[in-house]
């Protein structure tokens, strides 16, 4: 890769993008608001369950939960009849565990990343 | 049973089993004599029936099929002429069994080819259920 | 850290592994004169054991089978042997990849990211 001789721009400045505009003097912030996340509404409405808005973050996590000990359940139900020999279909017992696992998964995940976002809030200097 | 395909195909080979053990045990007394006062061999036939009532099976409704029983074919069988046999009587006649070599050999390869079809559902039956035991692996 | 249902899958593979040794016993005396075969009942132990909450109760009984005997006195079906050994088999399978799955999820709760 040869390099552009000083003075002779290989790349034209005018196709750079353009800068995003700055606040105007007296207002402080990003007033361009943020980009809606999914299942996330005004901060301020977190536990609005009663209220009938799509449920906060922390409603969206205690689902998942809820759901990953229905599915262990299942699973272990299933798991149960099949060593009884009572299971008709072996694929239910199969596709219950794949589930509970993923489900697992999927809790864990989400917890490891909630962590790892509170660090990061520790560590940020004052 | 948990994998309700191999109890049925189960029923199955005992029934064509059972078919073969007839149909062996009439060639083998194909040419048994007898005297005219009493029966000559009666020629075993099996009477198989469904078990249940044809839905699918399931751990507790059986499926497949059953020897309901054995009947016994024509106690008068043939009469033929054969003075010298020491069962003849005082006309010379002996009673043979009423059985045919050639329909006996007809029903052995029939009952041969279904107790065949049978291990090959139970074979394929095994390959299936093994690919349902790897869902999620 | 094996619950209930580990400690009944637990039971059921040990009946499951005493049934296929008698099945292999039955067929190696397949022409042996007078040989009544054998048969494996755990199924029925296990459900009452989970019923009371503690499967590792479970009895494992091997009792003699009622076929009629033949004329060598021997009542050994291989069709039956070959069948059942054939169930025991996938049984054994389901049973292995259940276990594993219970230790999976232990093992990703345990390990964080899996």
């Amino acid at each position: 890769m040869t390099i552009a001789a000083i003075g002779a721009s290989a790349v034209s400045l005018t196709s750079l993008p353009t800068t995003p505009t700055l606040p105007s003097s007296g207002q402080v912030g990003w007033t361009g608001g943020f980009p809606d996340l999914p299942g996330a509404t005004d901060p301020t409405a977190a536990a609005g369950a009663a209220s009938g808005n799509a449920p906060g973050f922390g409603q969206v996590l205690g689902q998942a939960v809820d759901g990953l000990q229905a599915a262990q359940a299942n699973a272990d139900r299933l798991a149960v009849s099949a060593a009884t020999g009572d299971l008709t279909n072996v694929h239910d017992y199969m596709i219950a565990a794949t589930e509970a696992s993923l489900d697992t998964e999927l809790t864990v995940a989400v917890r490891n990343k909630a962590v790892d976002a509170f660090n990061q809030v520790m560590n940020m200097g004052v | 049973m948990l994998f309700p395909t191999l109890s049925t195909a189960q029923s199955g080979l005992s029934v064509f089993r059972t078919w073969m053990d007839a149909v062996s045990d009439n060639i083998a007394n194909i040419d048994d004599a007898a005297p005219t006062s009493g029966p000559a061999y009666q020629a075993r036939f099996v009477v198989a029936s469904p078990v249940g009532n044809g839905t699918e099976a399931s751990a507790g409704n059986p499926a497949g099929a059953t020897v309901s029983g054995i009947t016994l074919g024509d106690p008068a069988g043939r009469e033929v002429s054969d003075p010298t046999n020491p069962l003849a009587d005082a006309n010379g006649m002996v009673r043979y069994p009423d059985v045919d070599l050639g329909d006996q050999m007809t029903q052995m390869m029939m009952a041969q080819r279904g107790y065949e079809a049978n291990l090959s559902v139970i074979d394929r039956a095994k390959d299936a259920y093994q690919q349902a035991l790897s869902i999620g692996r | 850290m094996i619950d209930a249902t580990g400690s009944a899958i637990q039971a059921a593979l040990d009946g499951l592994a005493a049934r296929q040794r008698v099945i292999a016993d039955n067929v190696a005396n397949v022409e042996t004169p007078g040989y009544i075969a054998g048969q494996v009942s755990f199924e029925d132990s296990l459900r009452a054991a989970i019923a009371d909450g503690d499967p590792s109760s479970t009895a494992v009984s091997t009792t003699a089978t009622t076929d009629p005997v033949n004329q060598n006195g021997n009542n050994v079906s291989i069709d039956n042997q070959v069948v059942s050994l054939t169930d025991t088999d996938l049984r054994y399978q389901t049973m292995v990849a259940a276990m594993n799955e219970k230790f999976g999820l232990l093992k990703t709760a345990i390990g964080g990211a899996s």
